[in-house]
Order: C-alpha cells, then sequence, then structure tokens
C-alpha cells in the first residue's frame, strides 16, 4: 500500500472538516459525532495486527494519513490513536482502548508524585492519554486529570496532571518505545500537511487577489516568496516520510527528530509568509488560514521542540566516532523497504 | 502541486551503494595530508594528475555506455561517487564539467563521430571542457547572447566574448552557445551550441581571480575564430532547448549541498577534540546534520527520477536553492558555536577554512542559475507564474 490510501481518506475527511466544524472543535463545541464519524471511516485500527482485526499497516504507510488529517485541519489526535490502538493491542490489552480519541504524551514528574503530560495537542478533546512514563506505558483516562487549558487552543489542548500514576487503566513495558519519538514522527506529519493545506489556500488566494490592476501573484516579489513557502512545505513533507519511514510503528528516534526540526523551521517561514500575502483578511477570526498556522505554532511549541531535536541530534553525533557526513548517511536515511 | 508527489523516500541500492568503499580508499591515500583550507575547495579545487587518476580507476563517466568509455552505470553509483569525492574535498575541477554536462549533452545530441571523439577522452581524464554561457551583457537571460557563428564554405566564423568561463584557461574545449542565425529579438531562437578547440587561432583566454586569489573563471574572447563544421552539437538554432534539458541534472546533485561539508567536518573534528561541547554547540550540530539529510533525501529522490529517465526541472530547482541556502548557512552558524563556548579555542587551520568558504559561498548560490531565477521556475511549478 502506498499513498493511494490517502484519496480515499481524504475525501470523506475533507468533507466531515468543513471550516466551521473546524472553527466550533477549537472553540469547544462537543466533538462526539465529528470523532464517530471518523472512526467510521476504518483507518483509526490501520496499524492493529491483521490477527487482531487491524489493517497491519506500518508507520511508513500510515504518514499519509497523518498527512491527510494535518491537512484538513482536524483538531482530533488521529495518528496519536491509530499508534496507541496499536501498542495496546500489541500489549493484549486491545479491549481496554475505549471508541474515542487517545492522545500519547511524555510523562514527567510533578508535585507530591504527580504525573504531568505538557502541552498535549488534543489533550482537551482526548478520552485518554497514552503516556510514557518511567520505563512504561500508562493509559490515563483524560476525565481523572486536572486540566490547564492549552496557550494556543484553549479549548482543544492542554496540561494534564494526574495526582498518581496509579490511575492507569493499563500498565505495560514500554521497551524501546518513546512517546517524544513518536510525537515528533506524527506531529511531523500533521505539520507537513497543515503546510501543504497552507500553500494551496495561499496560491488560491494570490491567483484570485487582485491589486495595481492584476493578480498579485503575477507581481515578481509575490510569486518569490510563494516559492520560498512551497519549498519549505516541500522539504517539511519529504522530512515527515522521513521521520515516519519505520517498517513498524516505532519510528526511528533520530529519524523522528529530525522530521519534527525540519518541520518547525519550516513552519516558521510558511505562517510568516501566508500571512504577510494574505494580509488583512489572513488575521481575522473568519478565515480559516488562522486556524492551521495557530495549529502550527503549537505544534512548535510542544515536546520535542526545535531546540530539543536539535540537541538530541547534536549529542548523537558528537558522542559517536563518525563524521557529519557518515552520520547523516548512515544513521539520518531512510531504512530501504523490505 | 501536491506536496506528497513531487519528492518519494529512495535508498541507494545495495550494488551502487557497494562502490562507496573502494572510493574511499583511493581518496583516502590520494588526499593524505592536504589541508582542509585546500580541500575546502570542493569541486572548483583544479588537479589534471588527479583528475586522470581517477579515469584510470573508471570514475569518470560513470553513467555513460561503455561503448564509449563510460561505465554504464545507474545514476545512484554516481550518487555514491560525487558524494565521496565531495565529503573528502578531493580537487575535481578538471573534469567535472565534461563528466556532469557535455558528455551527456554530445552523447544525446551529438554525431556519431563527435561521440566517438569525445567521450571516451573525457571519461579517460584526458579531455577537459568549459561551458561558455555568460556574456558582459548577458548573465541570467542567456536569450540576449551576442557572440555569432556565421557559415563559412568549411563551417562557422565566430566572434564574439564570453566571461566567468570556469576553467577557459586549462580547458581543452569550450561547449558555447551562442547566436546563428536571427537576432536577439527572437529571444531563445536561433542559439546554438559550438563545441570549441580553444588551441584554435583568435581565441584570448583571460583568468580572472577570485576574491580568495584563485584562478578559475575566466573572458575569453572570439576574434574570426574557423570552426570546422562538425563543431556544432545537436541542431542549428535548438541550442536553448539542448541546454536546458540537462540542467535537472547541474542543479539537483550532491554539489548543491555539500559544498560546506569539509568546514564543518574540521568543526566537528576540533570540537570532539574539546572538553564536553556546550550545548549551543550540540544544537547547532544537530540543525547542521538535520538540514543535510532531508536534503540529501531531496536530491536522492531526484536522482531516481532522472535516473527514470523523467524531467524533474521544478524539484531539481528546489533541491538547487534549498541546499546553497544551506551550504551558505553553515559558516554562519559555525561562528555561532564558536561564540557559545570559549573552548575548544579554533585552530588556524579551521579559521581559514571558516574565512574562505564565507567569502566564496555568496557564490554557491551563483553558479548553476541564480536563486531569483531557481524560485521563479518554483513559481511556475506552483501555478502562480
Amino acid at each position: 500500500m502506498d499513498d493511494t490510501l490517502l484519496d480515499e481518506f481524504e475525501r470523506p475527511l475533507r468533507a466531515l472538516c468543513t471550516d466551521d466544524t473546524l472553527r466550533a472543535v477549537e472553540a469547544g463545541a462537543p466533538t462526539d459525532a465529528l470523532w464517530q464519524a471518523i472512526d467510521a471511516l476504518g483507518y483509526t485500527d490501520a496499524l492493529v495486527a491483521e490477527a487482531q482485526g487491524g489493517a497491519g499497516l506500518s508507520l511508513r504507510e500510515l504518514f499519509a494519513l497523518v498527512f491527510a488529517a494535518g491537512k484538513a485541519g482536524l483538531g482530533l489526535p488521529f495518528g496519536e490513536t491509530a499508534v496507541a490502538r496499536a501498542l495496546l493491542a500489541a500489549a493484549g490489552h486491545g479491549e481496554r482502548r475505549g471508541a474515542g480519541p487517545i492522545a500519547i504524551a511524555p510523562g514527567v514528574p510533578g508535585d507530591a508524585g504527580s504525573v504531568v503530560c505538557r502541552d498535549v495537542p488534543g489533550g482537551a478533546l482526548a478520552h485518554q492519554v497514552l503516556v510514557s512514563w518511567q520505563g512504561e506505558w500508562l493509559l490515563l483516562p483524560r476525565d481523572r486529570a486536572t486540566a490547564t487549558p492549552g496557550a494556543w487552543r484553549p479549548q482543544a489542548s492542554a496540561t494534564l496532571q494526574w495526582h498518581t500514576p496509579d490511575l492507569a487503566v493499563v500498565r505495560f513495558d514500554a521497551g524501546a518505545a518513546d512517546a517524544v519519538a513518536l510525537c515528533n514522527a506524527l506531529h511531523a506529519a500533521g505539520m507537513a500537511g497543515a503546510m501543504a493545506r497552507v500553500l494551496e489556500l495561499v496560491t488560491d488566494y494570490a491567483r484570485d487577489r487582485k491589486q495595481f490592476g492584476r493578480p498579485i501573484a503575477q507581481f515578481q516579489a509575490v510569486q518569490q516568496e510563494l516559492s520560498v513557502l512551497g519549498e519549505q512545505a516541500h522539504s517539511a513533507t519529504l522530512a515527515a516520510r522521513l521521520g515516519c519511514s519505520a517498517a513498524g510503528v516505532q519510528p526511528d528516534p533520530l529519524l523522528a527528530a529530525t522530521a519534527k526540526l525540519r518541520a518547525c523551521e519550516a513552519a516558521r517561514s510558511v505562517c510568516a509568509i501566508a500571512h504577510a500575502v494574505f494580509g488583512a483578511i489572513g488575521i481575522t477570526e473568519e478565515h480559516v488560514l488562522g486556524l492551521y498556522t495557530r495549529r502550527l505554532h503549537e505544534w512548535r511549541a510542544v515536546p520535542g521542540t526545535e531546540t530539543q531535536c536539535a540537541r538530541l541530534l547534536g549529542e548523537a553525533l558528537l558522542a559517536q566516532p563518525d563524521g557529519l557526513f557518515d552520520f547523516v548517511r548512515l544513521r539520518l536515511s531512510a531504512p530501504a523497504l523490505a | 502541486m501536491n506536496t506528497l508527489q513531487s519528492f518519494s523516500l529512495v535508498a541507494i541500492p545495495p550494488e551502487d551503494e557497494a562502490l562507496r568503499a573502494p572510493v574511499r580508499a583511493f581518496l583516502q591515500s590520494a588526499l593524505h595530508g592536504v589541508a582542509p583550507a585546500v580541500r575546502a575547495r570542493s569541486w572548483m579545487g583544479f588537479d589534471a594528475d588527479f583528475s586522470r587518476a581517477l579515469g584510470r580507476q573508471g570514475w569518470i563517466g560513470l553513467t555513460l555506455p561503455k561503448a564509449y568509455g563510460g561505465a554504464g552505470r545507474s545514476s545512484f553509483a554516481r550518487f555514491v561517487l560525487l558524494e565521496e569525492l565531495l565529503a573528502a574535498g578531493a580537487p575535481v575541477s578538471a573534469h567535472w564539467i565534461a563528466d556532469r554536462q557535455t558528455a551527456p549533452l554530445i552523447l544525446r545530441y551529438g554525431s556519431e563521430a563527435q561521440r566517438a571523439f569525445f567521450v571516451p577522452r573525457i571519461a579517460r581524464g584526458e579531455l577537459f571542457t568549459s561551458i561558455g554561457m555568460s556574456e558582459p551583457d548577458t548573465g541570467s537571460d542567456l536569450a540576449g547572447v551576442r557572440s555569432r557563428a556565421v557559415p563559412t564554405a568549411t563551417g562557422w566564423r565566430l566572434n564574439g566574448r564570453k566571461i566567468w568561463t570556469t576553467n577557459a584557461h586549462r580547458a581543452h574545449y569550450m561547449c558555447t552557445l551562442v547566436r546563428t542565425s536571427g537576432t536577439p529579438e527572437d529571444r531563445h531562437k536561433g542559439l546554438s551550441q559550438l563545441l570549441v578547440d580553444l588551441t584554435l587561432p583568435g581565441i584570448t583566454v583571460r583568468p580572472i581571480r577570485d576574491l580568495s586569489g584563485d584562478g578559475h573563471f575566466c573572458e575569453v574572447l572570439f576574434e574570426d575564430v574557423e570552426l570546422p563544421a562538425d563543431a556544432l552539437v545537436g541542431e542549428e538554432g535548438a541550442g536553448w532547448q539542448q541546454v536546458t534539458a540537462e540542467l535537472a541534472f547541474e542543479r539537483s546533485g550532491p554539489e548543491r549541498i555539500y559544498s560546506s561539508l569539509v568546514l564543518a567536518e574540521a568543526w566537528l573534528a576540533e570540537l570532539r577534540q574539546g572538553p564536553a561541547p556546550a550545548a549551543g554547540a550540540q544544537v547547532i550540530a544537530g540543525r547542521i546534520a538535520a538540514r543535510m539529510a532531508v536534503l540529501r533525501a531531496m536530491s536522492l529522490a531526484v536522482a531516481e527520477q532522472l535516473g527514470r529517465g523523467l524531467d524533474p526541472a521544478f524539484e531539481a530547482s528546489l533541491v538547487k536553492d534549498l541546499g546553497t541556502e544551506f551550504e551558505q548557512a553553515i559558516p554562519g552558524w559555525i561562528e555561532e558555536a564558536f561564540d557559545a563556548s570559549d573552548h575548544p579555542v579554533p585552530s588556524t587551520g579551521l579559521l581559514q577554512t571558516l574565512a574562505y568558504v564565507t567569502q566564496l559561498a555568496p557564490s554557491f548560490s551563483l553558479r548553476g542559475g541564480t536563486r531569483q531565477i531557481m524560485r521563479g521556475i518554483i513559481a511556475r511549478g506552483l501555478g502562480v507564474r
């Protein structure tokens, strides 16, 4: 399977994610019906093994779906849910997954033995959160957490705190798993999708909007800016593919960090150029551009951030004997397809 | 344009990857003891003996057919070879242009006699070429070329002037774009490519020193140069189409990513020998690695498309613009890393390498089509031009 899956998913997804629906989700409207409709499309079990009733796909194949969700502006944690269901099923806890969306986040120790997940995208909408905690995965019910509204999307995202890890309904060995790597790979794919949508919005607008008697796309100054936006979006897409290139469910942490770092760098320039081209209409509540650039800024801000990813890669590079070129070639390249 | 379709993830096939070890072993012995500031010349470093030695190994014209002295290998094998040459900072300039552009051009558009004469000599590292495009008044807008060849009883008489022609003073031939019919108002129509033997009477070559003191580019004057009829490559008047067909090969290769690699490696080597690196230096090392990894994946994706006979002009322009931006950013990042910690103190050799790359870096996005030209091509691909 390859990106052909994309079309089958993207069309109904875009029909569900109208601009009004997206705005309503961000404003705190109920999301149960939207989630049920998305789950009913049948892609949320894509990574679950076939023997356990899923499609048995790899992260490499999931990439196109997460990209599509980002491009459609879906505010619910779709990719995270697909991965969480696969991890739960593989550990024999498939029956505990519930029907609702599941977020994924790294847990850090808070006050008095509590578990804290900072800035979880879609954390206010998820029913459960799969948290990496001291070598284990904890499946924690979101309604047992104290939630602090997210800085970027106060109704959709949140910092979550559980007073004890014992609130987990399921806990199992995390092995080599790493919530940060998973978030990096999935967020990079979502960001690439969001940037692809911004590219679409802004090129359409530049062709329609007339000033000085002609479409602004005909001005060389505007064209050069749009080219930079396009370069960044294309580069972030391939980077996200690289981040999600694993043949299983777990991404390679270094490739995932590469993907997220590139997506964050690209997003800064994509957001700035898109808003510059759109002018005042782009910073209105009414226009959908702001929903996408807000998502991009939030993704940039959540773990692992641009600098955290760069530091992880720099440490790994300097901790081994090879030079830069061999490190890139041997550690930061796509694995061959089996 | 859908961002999903432009670049796919490709891995180098094992049989092509296998070329890496022998190339690296050869380069380690050939370049033993050469200082980083010299190796940082990268594909601007000229050494005819080195090129001939590489030719003896069969490593020039790697993708050309065996019948013409090539090795008949894939675009991935060439990618591996180029990566190793650039990573080592090998002085490849003597044969680089003939290998990358002139030989493929002659194979595609040349006569059988031209193929039989030029291609095997190029592959042996015996015949070096330069490419005459720019003129004093004609840079990015090549349709304005004024050098002119008029038909004679025996061939062509060439008059005109070329400038910024790399290696014209030490190449054997120049593949030059000149007007053979019509006027500059005809724009791209009426231009032709001629292979000019640089030993002919009427040719004056004046090297121009660059700001680091190196002499690689030249001004070339043609005064009533008599050329044989078979100096013409391909079709009279179709020179522009012939030139543009080759540009994707020129614009997307690893030479658009690795021009500052010798500098980055020299910095990292010193960083490793010092005390535990500062966080700021780690972050910069990570940024460089990630950027390079994504660009390498993009360049490989284009190599795969070229290998399938596609014409990825949009993708190649994208790689060139982003790749040269990366090459140009490296010196500044390394200066930032120096400021992030007092240790280790950079060596004189490293500082000289930094000074050289910093000064030459503006050329990275000039050669092979300027940044603004690349962005114009990308804008067209995005449907806004």
